[in-house]
């Protein structure tokens, strides 16, 4: 099942072409974006979000996107980009400001934000001032408040760096468990552990996709590319060109029980 | 330029119902001529304290040896901010329609020669931005092309301090590398006081003289010479995967030297195994 399908896609900023007749479909798992500077990775986003138009045809759902439905589509996935800012005067009014846009009651409502915000332990911000708040809890609270509509997917635009680590374990955990798949544009190789799929964009141009734990056997295009890796992976590939593991590991620990077996 | 904090304090919401400390009782140095690391969650407000945009709350914030404080006036204050440049963890939005423009009307007003080209190219280089960017839209640049020109336009003042909120969020592994070379540039040719604010570890191995850990409360919790393998750092802290694998080893038995660059751990686990 594909649910985000590219079809023929072409785009440029008016001298600078960014996309030349790609095609791509993302399966149903959580899945990383990257490449090297310049090379599209937000403009991708873009386009999914109908906020530029290209040519060529976008899927969501197997729906068309076009300029009448795209806020409609938008429902399904959740776009963070870095320059979003907050509207609302407090946390509480930010947070139901989507579910009353949507008409739901004013119970759910209620019951909506108290389970999230208990979820991450934010139940002392439910009524504070948005200005009171510094830059990765603004990210935070914009971060909420897309998750609270349920969509399907939940694309963050190199988002999760500037986010505390706690919070950043609590935000995987609760993807999982809601069963919300994230979509995450990256330059911190670190980050594609916690994801199933990777898209690399480079040159105008789809460079590989595919599962996360295959692709890493494949170090050598990495290299080409200018991208480094995970630095476990990055340690276990040199060990085991020394012939002291013979397979790639993801934990430390796991690493260093098999060095000294 | 020296700058020290006086047993300062910063209150955010002042006078309210959330009125919290962001900052309470701080005294810390950052040394001239060297790269400063701070790990700290409120870049913003350390960088509007120190361009004197907010004023402590109790303490004193100095600078060589003019202090600040809460009630104190500040005379030619213009003088003291053209000192410092202060680059936000945001992009700013750009006015000019070419990249060119955008550097050549800053350069004009502070060069009165009309042979400021030269300079020109001389910035873009100096901070990797690639030369036929030149005739760009500075506003539909990529991320980390605009984060260089704001870079480039904060050289073009000549600044004695230069404050670093977050900026290296978003670059890649290359970039990361090019920046570490271009901040060692600054400090050792051109003698600049760094201030580099960041929220993890990682981005400070290989590069801070100093490093300093202001917690979640707003209080200093470490501030020594930069050694990232000092247990004490990493009570709220989260580990590099470097120090992490070290750590792990010494866990399970296996004694590996305080090395921070992959090879030379793999000729020491290569070394410990045979």
């Amino acid at each position: 099942m594909e649910s985000i399908k590219l079809k023929n896609l072409s785009f440029s900023y008016k001298n600078h072409q960014v996309f030349n007749d790609i095609s791509l479909s993302l399966p149903c798992c959580s899945c990383s974006i990257i490449g090297p500077s310049a090379s599209g990775k937000t403009t991708l986003l873009k386009l999914i979000a109908g906020q530029e138009f290209g040519k060529g045809n976008i899927f969501i759902n197997a729906v068309e996107l076009n300029e009448n439905n795209f806020k409609l589509l938008r429902r399904y996935i959740a776009i963070v980009f870095k320059s979003d800012i907050l509207i609302k005067e407090r946390v509480i009014d930010e947070l139901c400001f989507p579910l009353e846009n949507q008409n739901f009651s004013s119970k759910e409502i209620t019951r909506r934000v108290t389970t999230l915000l208990s979820f991450f332990d934010l139940l002392d911000y439910e009524y504070r001032p948005i200005n009171s708040l510094n830059y990765s809890e603004k990210l935070i609270i914009k971060i909420l408040s897309y998750i609270i509509m349920h969509p399907k997917y939940l694309a963050l635009d190199d988002v999760l760096c500037e986010l505390a680590n706690e919070f950043k374990e609590k935000l995987i955990n609760y993807l999982k468990s809601e069963g919300i798949f994230l979509i995450n544009v990256t330059t911190n190789m670190e980050e594609l552990l916690l994801t199933d799929y990777v898209v690399c964009l480079y040159n105008h141009k789809i460079a590989f996709e595919g599962y996360t734990k295959k692709i890493f056997t494949e170090e050598r295009i990495f290299k080409r590319l200018g991208l480094n890796l995970p630095f476990v992976i990055d340690l276990s590939l040199q060990l085991k060109y020394y012939g002291l593991v013979d397979r790639l590991y993801i934990n430390n620990q796991e690493l260093v029980e098999a060095i000294w077996k | 330029m020296e700058i020290k904090f006086n047993n300062l304090t910063y209150f955010r919401d002042f006078d309210t119902k959330w009125e919290h400390p962001v900052l309470s009782k701080i005294s810390l140095s950052f040394e001239e001529g060297k790269i400063n690391g701070l790990v700290s969650t409120e870049g913003a407000t350390i960088g509007e304290l120190i361009t004197l945009i907010i004023k402590p709350s109790s303490g004193e914030l100095c600078y060589d040896n003019m202090c600040v404080s809460k009630k104190s006036y500040v005379k030619n204050i213009d003088q003291l901010r053209k000192k410092i440049a202060y680059l936000p963890r945001s992009i700013i939005i750009f006015e000019e329609a070419t990249v060119y423009d955008e550097i050549g009307k800053l350069l004009s007003k502070i060069i009165k020669e009309d042979d400021y080209e030269k300079k020109i190219y001389g910035v873009m280089k100096l901070v990797n931005l690639p030369e036929e960017m030149m005739n760009y839209n500075p506003n539909n640049l990529s991320y980390s092309n605009k984060k260089r020109l704001q870079l480039a336009l904060a050289f073009c003042r000549n600044p004695q301090v230069i404050i670093f909120d977050n900026y290296d969020k978003g670059f890649n592994f290359r970039d990361q590398e090019l920046l570490k070379k271009v901040l060692i540039k600054l400090k050792n040719k051109y003698h600049k006081t760094i201030i580099y604010i960041t929220n993890e570890l990682t981005s400070l191995i290989n590069l801070a003289d100093n490093l300093m850990i202001i917690d979640k409360t707003g209080s200093l919790i470490y501030q020594e010479k930069a050694s990232f393998f000092d247990q004490k750092i990493y009570f709220s802290q989260q580990m590099p995967p470097i120090v992490d694998f070290i750590f792990t080893c010494r866990k399970n038995g296996h004694e590996i030297p305080n090395y921070l660059d992959v090879k030379e751990i793999i000729k020491a686990v290569y070394r410990n195994v045979k």
